[in-house]
């Protein structure tokens, strides 16, 4: 063993794009995919890891979120405010189209606490939007025929107060 | 777009429903609609159950009627940032999702799930102060105290009650729980270390806390809650060892430990609403919320009604409604 410590090892992760990003051990330890490759591995990986869904903008992102949050949970007196602030100016950072990219990243990846935010996150949006709304934001047919979709509608009139403009 | 782009609508179904376990209810209904598949996911009992219990949390909203044919709904997130100024923003009409049914005169009143936002008010009930002809809101806040907003003099009232436990414990509630207003008393169940160990109640005219303790030797797990059978508080819940069952212990005698008596309906798992007025049957809700039941003491089921074919209301809201005599009679006016 050199005297390089586990915490200073330095992962390569390989984009669609073939930019690369050098990633701390530490931080690839929340990226389960990339994780499970390494520890499926014999040797030490040192050639860059093969990422075929990932994005250069989206892994960016990905390791943006991650960075930070190791930093915050190394200061626990600020962590929850800080964390707290950023990840809501994270969420605002993002079109709706970057949001479910990240999303699809995020679950490929399997990195587990930002997926949960990026739900919340999706959740919040479709807050009070229309069916059409969501069926557009999720690129979902609609395969009701008029007249079930009219009569569901009729039964459920309620349901479809107080929603907002798209 | 590049052919080698996924589609969001290409994602795993467990990850769809965990976006939607993170939608308030009220959206939920709306979003069964959206394709058949949304409306199995969503209407699954299973989900139903998850959502319910959800520990992301749902700031409480306030849902009361204005006469018989409206109710408004009361954002009580809104209400607990913003100060008392805010009330009247914090008010909107709500229909009733069960129509106007003229033959219900008794006045009621519910609470609902609301926002989504609310990760922090864990305890919260609504109790009608006979002395002073007030509604009073209380709710309680992870790692603070409780306050108490009168909605006669819209405000919030200061009070200096002993909380009968260690403050910490509040830290623990694993998700918000809807006290139960018995006795011109809120009820809450206390968990403690993944189960319920006692009763926490807030007295509405004195403004003071005391407690109750549950049945001895029961383990009552995390899916449980409080419920008005006849005239006594009664605590129900269901249990997987051994078959599944729905546990219902009655509390005969208000605040008298040993009064507590224990009813079981084995194999199936139910939400007991009311005692017949007669006293004789307990008149059940399935998990789905789409069946009525009726079974006898000794837990045998003897009738069935539907409430609602296909679409089904309340499934979320299994709170909702608390309506003793009329549930009987439900049928009739379908």
């Amino acid at each position: 063993m050199s005297g390089i410590s586990d915490t200073e090892r330095m992962i390569t992760l390989k984009t669609v794009e073939g930019t690369l990003f050098d990633v701390k051990s530490s931080i690839a330890k929340d990226i389960k995919t990339v994780q499970a490759f390494i520890d499926d591995s014999d040797d030490d990986v040192t050639s860059p890891i093969p990422l075929p869904n990932v994005f250069t903008r989206e892994l960016s992102r990905i390791l943006d979120y991650l960075n930070n949050h190791h930093r915050f949970r190394s200061d626990i007196e600020k962590a929850d405010e800080e964390m707290a602030r950023y990840d809501a100016e994270f969420a605002k950072s993002m079109s709706h189209e970057e949001l479910k990219a990240l999303i699809l990243a995020a679950n490929y990846l399997n990195v587990k606490d930002l997926l949960e935010f990026l739900n919340q996150t999706v959740a919040d949006v479709i807050q009070n939007k229309s069916v059409e709304f969501v069926r557009n934001f999720f690129g979902i047919e609609n395969d009701y025929t008029p007249e079930e979709e009219e009569k569901l509608r009729n039964e459920n009139e309620w349901a479809f107060n107080g929603v907002e403009q798209d | 777009m590049d052919n080698n782009q996924k589609s969001i609508n290409d994602l795993p179904l467990e990850l769809f429903q965990a976006i939607l376990l993170r939608v308030q209810a009220k959206d939920l209904f709306r979003l069964k609609f959206v394709s058949k598949l949304w409306f199995s996911l969503i209407s699954d009992s299973n989900f139903v159950e998850l959502h319910l219990h959800h520990s992301s949390g749902f700031a409480p909203s306030f849902f009361f009627n204005k006469n018989n044919e409206e109710a408004r709904l009361v954002d009580l997130h809104a209400l607990y940032n913003e100060g008392n100024e805010i009330l009247h923003a914090a008010i909107e009409d709500v229909p009733l999702p069960f129509g106007n049914n003229k033959k219900e005169h008794d006045p009621y009143y519910f609470v609902v799930l609301g926002s989504c936002r609310g990760f922090d008010a864990i305890l919260y009930g609504v109790a009608y102060d006979a002395s002073n002809d007030d509604y009073l809101i209380v709710i309680a806040v992870k790692r603070y105290r409780f306050d108490c907003f009168s909605l006669r003099t819209n405000s919030w009232i200061k009070f200096n009650a002993v909380f009968p436990f260690p403050i910490s414990i509040l830290r623990q509630c694993l998700f918000y729980s809807r006290g139960l207003f018995f006795n011109g008393a809120i009820h809450w169940l206390i968990i403690h270390r993944s189960y319920y160990k006692a009763m926490l109640i807030f007295d509405a005219k004195e403004r003071s806390f005391s407690t109750i303790a549950l049945p001895e030797k029961e383990r009552v797990g995390p899916v449980s809650d409080l419920v008005i059978l006849g005239e006594c508080l009664a605590l129900y819940f269901s249990c997987y060892n051994n078959g599944k069952k729905t546990k219902i212990w009655v509390m005969k005698e208000y605040k008298v430990q040993s009064s507590w008596t224990l009813y079981e309906i084995h194999n199936i798992c139910m939400i007991p609403l009311a005692l017949s007025s007669n006293g004789s049957d307990f008149i059940m809700q399935d998990t789905k919320g789409d069946k009525i039941y009726k079974c006898n003491l000794e837990g045998e089921l003897l009738q069935c009604f539907q409430l609602y074919s296909g679409v089904i209301h309340g499934a979320f809201f299994r709170r909702c409604t608390v309506y003793t005599e009329s549930l009987a009679t439900l049928p009739n006016n379908i």
